[in-house]
């Protein structure tokens, strides 16, 4: 008897155990009604969701002051220092603050004048001509020439060693110094969209090869040190030409791998500044902290391959594009807080965006998908395994309800749940899959999202062929004007959503956690951490 | 001597097996660190310069004896995956020589704890003839053995760091900046180890000295009017040490190779976590010496408790 009893205390216990467990993370999906504190103006085509029980959070009203130390948290590990050859996103989006080009990226998704005070564009389009601001300092004291401009630009473009650093330079054929302040880019191809890669960091003369050259720049803040696994520190740069900026003393970026450890560190103040929070966080940190939200800078989709059985069927395409029921992937994953798009266009970038989601509609449309999967030969439907990287939950549950969304039509969809490394390797660069879900992520290049769909991009890993696209693509090569390549940028839009080329889901937002006493966070349409403008407010 | 000798050379054998079996599972499975670090943007031009830049061109075995050859000389190569500025990738002997240190006083601090609670607490539980005691430590040692590794890292954290305040969680320093500090944060990662450990080990003390103290020689001490502390002190708890000596050998080897759940929990530099990132990021040189490592270690604390036996046990030294 007293065996059984104590086996039962502790089953009890461990129930206690695993229902606190669940308390602490889940029951998040259903509550859509979270307090978010809109801070960017492009986020017009979100659905303001403000919530009158939480009204104690709002963003401070005190005046900016100077010094103090943030620490923000970071998901993954840098893969670098070096501004030139870093890859991933959320290694750019902290360089950011470290390095700046010949201009730089706007909160607003412009680009402003940074190391260069202006520069001019020739009328034929190939000569760009920068003049450099007088005073700007690089962190280790020297002011910036315009010897370290030509080595720069010649360093990503390839000049310096046959190399280029950033694909979008390659078309740079020369870079001359005219005088002290003044540089001319030649370029071999007219390309509207050339200046946005100018943002690429202005480094001081030779110091890429130099052997213990610390990462130096003239961005708001310069290097402190950088620990694999726990972060990397940035201290605020005197010199800074922007007067007034950076408010904070001291920033560092604490990589936390675990979601729970996050949770735990923001609410013991260890943490100060938390982006990507899932929903579920969201729903923990209501109350406690302030909890911003603008739309993020990636577009996720249902990617399907164009070359498989029975996806080389358009109709087949098109008839999982009206099985996906987007509100209800948007309810379940994002609390209702993300921009449903149809398209490879960020909607944020507004003068290029075009709203196709009528197309199919955002709900399911079970008739239209039979229908169809009946004209295509697959009245019962057929089996679809969709590789997701399993890393990223957000892709893992929006996969979860998809399938089930697929088996309403008919579609036998199954999820195989798969590593990062091997998504890159199986999925990405060799193209054996049949459908995935991930997300692609933006560039301040409007047309960024949309060169991987041409037939022969090496980045088409959906092997989408389109004779149409790739036409359209070509005019846009050959446009020499912005508001040229919008309309073609409209029309590419609208022939990946005709061809039903991939299942395009989500904008997700980017909510991030925000200490109470922290103001002037500014989200931008790329993937930055700005912390330039991040303040203590007084008490 | 004969014995050390045999020892060294099973050291080697295992070391030099597990370093083949290692680097052939890198190359089976899939993904691999061109693609890690080039990520969604990569082009075949860029991955082909990688690959030559980091030597993955050439053949496998070649690769193999070349790496070899290096850790023969000392030389643990660099990591694919971690710079340690603008031009220079980061030494592995660095990398791993920086969390070392972590992994190594969370694992003394948690054996530490274990050995000071459980050892006291087992031989309470076996001299005790308190029913309820009984099984309350029942229960108490169950429990603490099935709640998973990370749910208790969490409640510790709540308990200790949000609740009573006694630490800040994620404020970990470094041991080079303020050692106090360092071992103050560690005691609470070491207790969320410790716990199960705890009551694995003192459940298991328990069980032998029970067995022990029905053994002939107790009753013929008894018969001789030893009393039963002396009975138990003297006589019973030598042996009923000795299978917990290899208990605490398999929990020391198992620390000291980095506690993975435990290190995310609490935001700990250590090994455990660098193994498991640099797995899912094919930092082959990174994980190629961690698990070298970890298989030295594992061999060593078995030598160690195979040595203890024989100062514990008479009768094994003469075998």
């Amino acid at each position: 008897m007293k065996k059984y009893l104590s086996i039962f205390f502790v089953t009890l216990l461990a129930m206690t155990a695993l229902t606190g467990c669940t308390g602490s993370t889940g029951e998040s999906s259903e509550d859509n009604t979270s307090t978010t504190v809109s801070t960017t103006d492009t986020d017009t085509t979100q659905t303001g969701t403000t919530d009158d029980t939480n009204v104690d959070v709002v963003a401070p009203t005190g005046e900016p002051t100077y010094g103090g130390t943030v620490v923000v948290g970071i998901q993954q590990d840098i893969d670098g220092l070096d501004p030139h050859t870093v890859t991933a996103a959320g290694t750019r989006e902290i360089l950011f603050n470290i390095f700046e080009g010949l201009v730089k990226n706007t909160a607003n998704g412009d680009l402003m004048c940074a190391v260069a005070e202006d520069y001019s564009l020739s009328e034929d389009g190939l000569v760009y001509t920068f003049n450099l601001r007088q005073g700007v300092k690089f962190h280790n004291g020297n002011l910036v020439t315009a010897e370290d401009v030509k080595y720069s630009l010649e360093r990503v473009s390839g000049l310096l060693d046959g190399t280029p650093l950033i694909s979008t330079m390659k078309t740079i054929t020369a870079v001359d110094i005219l005088d002290e302040k003044t540089v001319q880019v030649t370029v071999d191809s007219v390309n509207p969209e050339l200046i946005y890669s100018f943002t690429a960091a202005i480094i001081p003369n030779g110091s890429g090869e130099d052997e213990n050259a610390n990462p130096i720049g003239t961005g708001p803040f310069s290097f402190v040190s950088y620990t694999p696994q726990e972060g990397i520190v940035i201290a605020k740069n005197a010199d800074y030409w922007q007067a007034g900026l950076p408010y904070l003393d001291k920033v560092e970026f604490k990589i936390i791998t675990s979601g729970e450890t996050a949770l735990l560190e923001l609410q013991a103040g260890t943490v100060q500044v938390y982006p990507y929070l899932a929903d579920s966080q969201v729903t923990e940190l209501e109350g406690k902290m302030q909890v911003l939200s603008a739309p993020s800078a990636t577009v996720q989709a249902l990617f399907l391959n164009n070359s498989v059985e029975p996806l080389n069927n358009v109709k087949v395409r098109q008839a999982i594009m009206y099985a996906l029921d987007k509100d209800e992937i948007n309810l379940f994953v994002a609390g209702g807080d993300a921009t449903v798009i149809s398209s490879a266009m960020l909607p944020s970038l507004e003068s290029y965006y075009v709203d196709l989601n009528d197309t199919y509609g955002t709900s399911a449309n079970v008739e239209m998908a039979k229908q169809l999967l009946t004209e295509a030969g697959y009245p019962d439907g057929f089996d679809l395994v969709i590789s997701v990287p399993s890393s990223y939950e957000v892709h893992m549950q929006t996969a979860e309800v998809i399938v089930e969304q697929l088996k309403a039509v008919g579609i036998n969809a199954s999820i195989d749940a798969i590593e990062w490394s091997s998504w890159l390797s199986d999925v990405y660069t060799d193209r054996n899959y049949a459908a995935t879900v991930c997300a692609l992520t933006g560039d301040s290049t409007p047309g960024y999202l949309l060169n991987r769909f041409t037939s022969t991009s090496s980045k088409n890993f959906i092997n989408f062929d389109s004779a149409d696209y790739d036409e359209v693509y070509a005019k846009v090569v050959a446009a020499t004007s912005m508001e040229e390549r919008g309309i073609y940028y409209k029309e590419l839009q609208k022939i990946l959503v005709e061809e039903a080329a991939t299942g395009f889901t989500l904008c997700i937002a980017n909510k991030v956690a925000v200490a109470n006493d922290l103001g002037g966070y500014q989200f931008y349409p790329v993937y930055v951490q700005d912390m330039a403008t991040v303040y203590y407010v007084s008490k | 001597m004969k014995y050390f000798i045999q020892k060294i050379a099973t050291l080697i054998i295992t070391l030099l097996l597990v370093s083949i079996l290692a680097f052939l599972a890198f190359q089976i499975i899939p993904g691999d660190v061109v693609n890690s670090i080039l990520g969604t943007e990569a082009t075949p031009e860029m991955e082909e310069a990688l690959r030559a830049e980091l030597g993955l061109d050439k053949p496998p075995v070649q690769r193999y004896l070349a790496w070899g050859k290096d850790v023969l000389r000392g030389d643990f190569g660099v990591s694919y995956r971690y710079s340690k500025n603008m031009n220079e990738m980061m030494p592995v002997k660095e990398l791993i020589g920086d969390k070392l240190p972590v992994t190594l006083w969370l694992a003394l601090l948690s054996v530490g704890i274990t050995v000071i609670v459980a050892i006291p607490l087992g031989v309470l539980w076996a001299g005790t003839k308190n029913k309820f005691l009984d099984g309350f430590l029942n229960v108490l040692t169950q429990t603490s053995m099935a709640i998973p590794a990370f749910f208790l890292g969490i409640l510790v954290t709540y308990l200790f760091g949000i609740a009573l305040k006694m630490f800040a969680p994620g404020a970990y320093v470094s041991y080079k900046t303020d050692f106090g500090g360092f071992i103050h944060y560690l005691i609470f990662p070491a207790i969320a180890i410790a716990i199960p450990k705890i009551g694995m080990t003192a459940r298991f003390l328990r069980n032998s000295t029970l067995t022990e103290l029905k053994s002939d020689y107790v009753r013929t001490a008894k018969s001789k009017g030893v009393s039963d502390t002396g009975i138990l002190f003297k006589h019973v708890l030598r042996n009923a040490m000795l299978p917990v000596v290899t208990f605490l050998g398999m929990i020391i080897a198992e620390v000291v190779a980095g506690s993975i759940v435990v290190e995310q929990v609490f935001s700990l530099p250590g090994i455990g976590r660098l193994l498991i990132s640099s797995i899912s990021t094919r930092d082959f040189p990174v994980v190629e010496i961690l698990i070298l490592y970890i298989t030295f270690v594992v061999i060593v604390v078995y030598f160690v408790v195979d040595v203890l036996y024989r100062i514990l046990d008479p009768r094994i030294r003469q075998k």
